[in-house]
């Protein structure tokens, strides 16, 4: 049984908060509705965290979120029309278990909720479609809200009980879990390779980066630190290229990543502020020190660590791969020629400070300023291999 | 010793980087000098530090109260002994040589500040990966040089620059990865990440892992081997050797750094692990092959370009083979004797190829005159032979292996280190020798008795002062680096090759030196050697596969689109129904 303290819900909330700030300041003052949006979702998030101990109502906001996205979806819809129904269907799939999980009070029903906001392959749909469907301020705060409240939900509302009826099935959905966590692995780095639209490029780098999450939930050797700076990680570093994204596309279009150097060229020289920035930015999604991502994966690594396997090399794997693709995006939006006949346009001080603030939550987590606290949830006992808090989910 | 503060050999280049990204372009020249000037306190504090670890002892910068309580895994404290002292020595000396070469150098280039940066900040991490006693801390310096590496192909608006900056990236990050996959199985094995308790629990570990029904592995030699991978990438080691060439796109003073400093990094990582490698003989047999393909392979595409800056890389790719052998062999102190020389005449080398390059543009034949082009009045090349000299050379040559091959057979004792060590160094003795001779015989272009006279002398002179170094100098180095004298017999000892292994290897060279020496005699009487056709054929074949940089390249770019072309499968045809 795990209980989630004060402390975490705080910071937590505080991280969230920021990174609505971000969101809304990278819009301006032009685009009411799409701050209105990421503020009613914040509050559904924010409340979320609070109401851990009080499941119905956990369940309900699940419900309040998802229909809310699913109607976003369908008035404002820019997605493929493969990705949309996709996340269309997923997400009232998953609405549809949340009821049923208040009416019959059954946890594998909420998990299947979870599973869907922190993408796990086959349910990806949702998560694709919110990031490559979306206005990009809004998907950028949901590419974190999403999988958070994935996370925080398995952690807080004994989601164990999904593998105590018997140990044969505990192991059955483990194996399970770790069949879908490798697939979705590999399915996301590969796909992320090939995206030549870059939302879609950082819906697949998530869930290849969430995956490895996955894998260690399943394989039930990760501390609860690790787990949460991981997380956030991944959210802030979707968020920072979903915001930069957003100053190239307002600027010049919705230009494809792999026509950007011949229609615009390279934006390090005409734009140097924004060149700076997303300098850094994907130097932490490449997974570099000092930065969030580097630690929170040696975390999750060391932990998983104890049970070394193949598994280990899918992670190994998924992680060059994240190399790849993230630095395969810095070049083609920050170098390249500039073009002289082109009229390139200055970073706005808004747009400027929203990516300064994924980047101080990526170093503060990094160097360790923002801290998880350890005491978040009820350890329950120490693999005598496993060298990092353990959360057994077994009651 | 005044104003003597350890951390202010990381803070120095830190700040230095500070300045010149700050104000590097609006006040240029006042900015560049105090960035030399902070250049030059990092070599002077490196100084005090390395006469503060001789005389004192080891040297701690604890900065552990900037990550607060740390994620357990590591603390920030730098520990600076003998090798770390040693190689911030060097470092700080070849980085603030670069800094000074380049303000001339790169005076009228817009983004002259932002070389210094990165240069400045390149020294900062080099500085605190030496001296990480930490397995995940020099991890994570190390992968930051990788990054570092990838920005020093610093013409970001051209292609090819960055296409090749891609390449070194990706290639590094392979290493890296390995890297990390050993610091996991070290974690998993020893519980800790810290040097010093790793090394204490390497004799008791007993765990082995199974690959299958007929091949076992231990623990330790898992590790090393994945470590290894990670030295392979940044010391450019045979197959992935491959970025060494296309970082070539560079400025010259990021050419010296690299091939001086950077590049030394595999070597280093070896010599700081040494406890370990010396644990897994298995593992120094692999890096012995390895090194020894690096230095055949790196060593015959050199000879294979007509581009100076290639040569020279090809050339740094040899020596780090050597490096790397030498590792192999177990004189792992030699290894670092060997890249601080290399360091300092590569960097040499590089800073002076811009003077060449100019020469050479005045002067079609220039650097390779022949005697006859000195001379024209010369009839043919037999009047440029002196038999004298390339008898001297020739009997030179082969005094060493003889000595060799009686000390490894016992006929013969030396009074020196352990015997396996001797064996060691005078083989190395002999193949710096030899080369030297031949580099002396090659020059003569006086064919008079006299000058043959010098020349022999000379050659003499110079196989004693190698022989001295190797058996002396290097000798009375890796007692500086290892002082316990049992230490270094057990690395000689773990490296140690079967008898027959060895004596093939010597007669192997033996073989390659005599073959040299008579085809110089057949060239100089105007004669050729008359070669079977199929090894004609071999030759040509060779020089294509050479030319072609062992295809090595190709092959990981068919690699590189069959991914993507899983990857576009994937998505178009079977898993095209998914999102």
């Amino acid at each position: 049984m795990m209980i989630l303290t004060e402390n975490l819900n705080t910071l937590l909330s505080c991280i969230l908060i920021l990174t609505a700030l971000a969101s809304v300041l990278s819009l301006g003052v032009k685009d009411l509705r799409e701050s209105i949006a990421v503020i009613v979702t914040l509050i559904i998030g924010i409340g979320f965290l609070s109401a851990s101990s009080k499941t119905v109502s956990s369940a309900f906001l699940i419900a309040a979120l998802l229909v809310f996205l699913v109607l976003i979806l369908l008035y404002k819809n820019s997605a493929s029309s493969k990705n949309f129904w996709w996340g269309v269907a997923v997400f009232s799939l998953s609405i549809v278990a949340a009821v049923l999980y208040v009416l019959t009070g059954n946890v594998t029903l909420l998990f299947f909720s979870f599973m869907v906001m922190m993408p796990l392959f086959p349910l990806h749909g949702g998560y694709v479609s919110i990031l490559s469907g979306l206005p990009l301020s809004l998907s950028a705060f949901l590419s974190l809200l999403l999988p958070l409240m994935g996370l925080y939900g398995i952690f807080s509302m004994s989601i164990s009980e999904v593998f105590v009826v018997n140990k044969d099935s505990s192991a059955a959905t483990s194996n399970l879990l770790v069949v879908f966590a490798t697939a979705g692995a590999l399915y996301g780095s590969l796909k992320a390779v090939i995206q030549k639209k870059t939302p879609e490029f950082a819906a697949y780098a998530g869930l290849a980066l969430y995956s490895i999450l996955w894998l260690g939930l399943a394989l039930n050797v990760l501390g609860s630190t690790s787990m949460f700076v991981y997380a956030v990680s991944i959210g802030m570093v979707t968020a920072g290229v979903l915001l930069i994204w957003r100053v190239v596309t307002v600027r010049y279009g919705d230009v494809r990543l792999d026509t950007l150097i011949t229609r615009i060229g390279g934006l390090s020289k005409p734009m140097p502020i924004f060149g700076v920035l997303v300098f850094f930015i994907a130097w932490a999604a490449v997974g570099l020190p000092p930065f969030g991502l580097f630690a929170g994966f040696i975390e999750v690594l060391m932990g998983m660590s104890a049970k070394l396997s193949w598994h280990t090399f899918v992670v190994l794997f998924t992680w060059l791969m994240a190399s790849w693709y993230f630095i395969m995006f810095l070049q083609k939006v920050l170098f390249g020629p500039k073009k002289l006949s082109f009229e390139y346009k200055r970073l706005k001080y808004n747009e400027g400070i929203s990516l300064v603030i994924v980047l101080i939550i990526l170093l503060m987590l990094g160097v360790g300023i923002i801290k998880m606290p350890s005491d978040g949830v009820v350890l329950t006992g120490n693999d005598k291999n496993t060298k990092t808090e353990v959360i057994s989910w077994v009651k | 010793m005044l104003l003597y503060n350890p951390v202010l050999i990381i803070i120095a280049p830190l700040l230095s980087a500070l300045i010149n990204a700050l104000l590097g372009k609006s006040q240029g020249k006042i900015v560049f000098r105090l960035g030399l000037a902070l250049h030059v306190v990092a070599v002077i504090v490196a100084l005090q530090i390395i006469y503060k670890v001789v005389t004192v002892g080891p040297q701690t910068i604890d900065l552990s109260f900037l990550l607060g309580s740390g994620s357990g895994l590591f603390n920030l404290v730098f520990y600076i002994d003998r090798l770390a002292a040693v190689m911030m020595v060097l470092i700080s000396i070849i980085t603030a040589t670069i800094f000074i070469f380049s303000m001339n150098y790169m005076r009228e280039e817009s983004d002259y500040p932002k070389f210094n940066v990165l240069l400045s900040f390149t020294t900062a991490i080099l500085f605190c990966m030496v001296s990480s006693p930490n397995l995940l801390l020099i991890f994570i310096f190390w992968q930051l040089m990788s990054f570092m590496l990838y920005l020093l192909s610093y013409q970001y608006t051209d292609h090819a620059t960055m296409k090749g900056a891609f390449k070194t990236f990706m290639t590094l990050r392979f290493g890296d990865i390995a890297f990390l996959a050993g610091i996991a199985l070290a974690y998993n094995i020893y519980g800790t990440l810290e040097l010093k308790e790793i090394f204490s629990q390497v004799p008791g570990i007993t765990t082995t892992y199974s690959l299958g029904p007929w091949f076992t592995i231990h623990a330790n030699t898992a590790i090393t081997l994945l470590i290894f991978v990670g030295a392979m990438s940044k010391s450019a080691q045979f197959p992935l050797h491959i970025w060494v060439r296309d970082a070539l796109y560079a400025p010259t003073p990021m050419h010296a750094l690299l091939h001086a400093g950077i590049i030394n990094a595999g070597g280093f990582l070896i010599n700081r692990l040494a406890p370990l490698y010396g644990s897994s003989p298995a593992t120094l047999h692999v890096v012995l092959v390895i090194g020894l393909l690096t230095v055949i392979i790196g060593s015959s595409m050199m000879l294979v370009q007509n581009n100076i800056k290639r040569t020279l890389g090809y050339s740094t790719i040899g020596q780090m083979g050597f490096m790397i052998l030498e590792c192999g062999v177990g004189a792992f102190a030699l290894a670092i004797f060997h890249l601080i020389a290399h360091g300092l005449f590569k960097a040499t080398i590089f800073l002076n190829c811009g003077n060449i390059i100019h020469k050479a543009r005045l002067e079609p034949k220039f650097p390779y005159l022949t005697a006859k082009d000195k001379d024209p009045e010369l009839e043919s090349e037999e009047d440029g032979f002196s038999f004298l000299t390339w008898l001297t050379g020739f009997v030179l040559s082969l005094v060493l292996p003889l000595v060799i091959l009686l000390v490894a057979h016992g006929a013969l004792r030396l009074p020196l280190m352990e015997s396996q060590g001797a064996l060691v160094f005078l083989f190395f003795s002999w193949v710096t020798s030899s080369r030297a001779i031949m580099a002396i015989y090659k020059a003569q272009t006086d064919t008079s008795f006299s000058i043959s006279i010098k020349l022999s002398i000379l050659m003499f002179i110079t196989l004693v002062v190698i022989v001295f170094v190797y058996l002396f100098a290097v000798e009375s180095f890796t007692y500086f680096l290892y002082p316990d004298h049992n230490e270094v017999a057990a690395y000689f000892h773990a490296a140690s090759l079967p008898s027959f292994v060895f004596d093939t290897l010597i007669v192997a060279v033996l073989f390659y030196v005599v073959f040299k020496w008579s085809l110089n005699y057949l060239r100089a009487h105007g004669r050729k050697a008359k070669w079977p056709s199929w090894v004609s054929e071999f030759r040509a074949k060779l020089y294509i596969l050479l030319v072609n940089k062992t295809y090595t390249d190709n092959i990981y770019a068919w690699l590189h689109h069959r991914i993507i072309r899983f990857a576009n499968l994937i998505e178009k045809r079977y898993l095209r129904f998914l999102p």
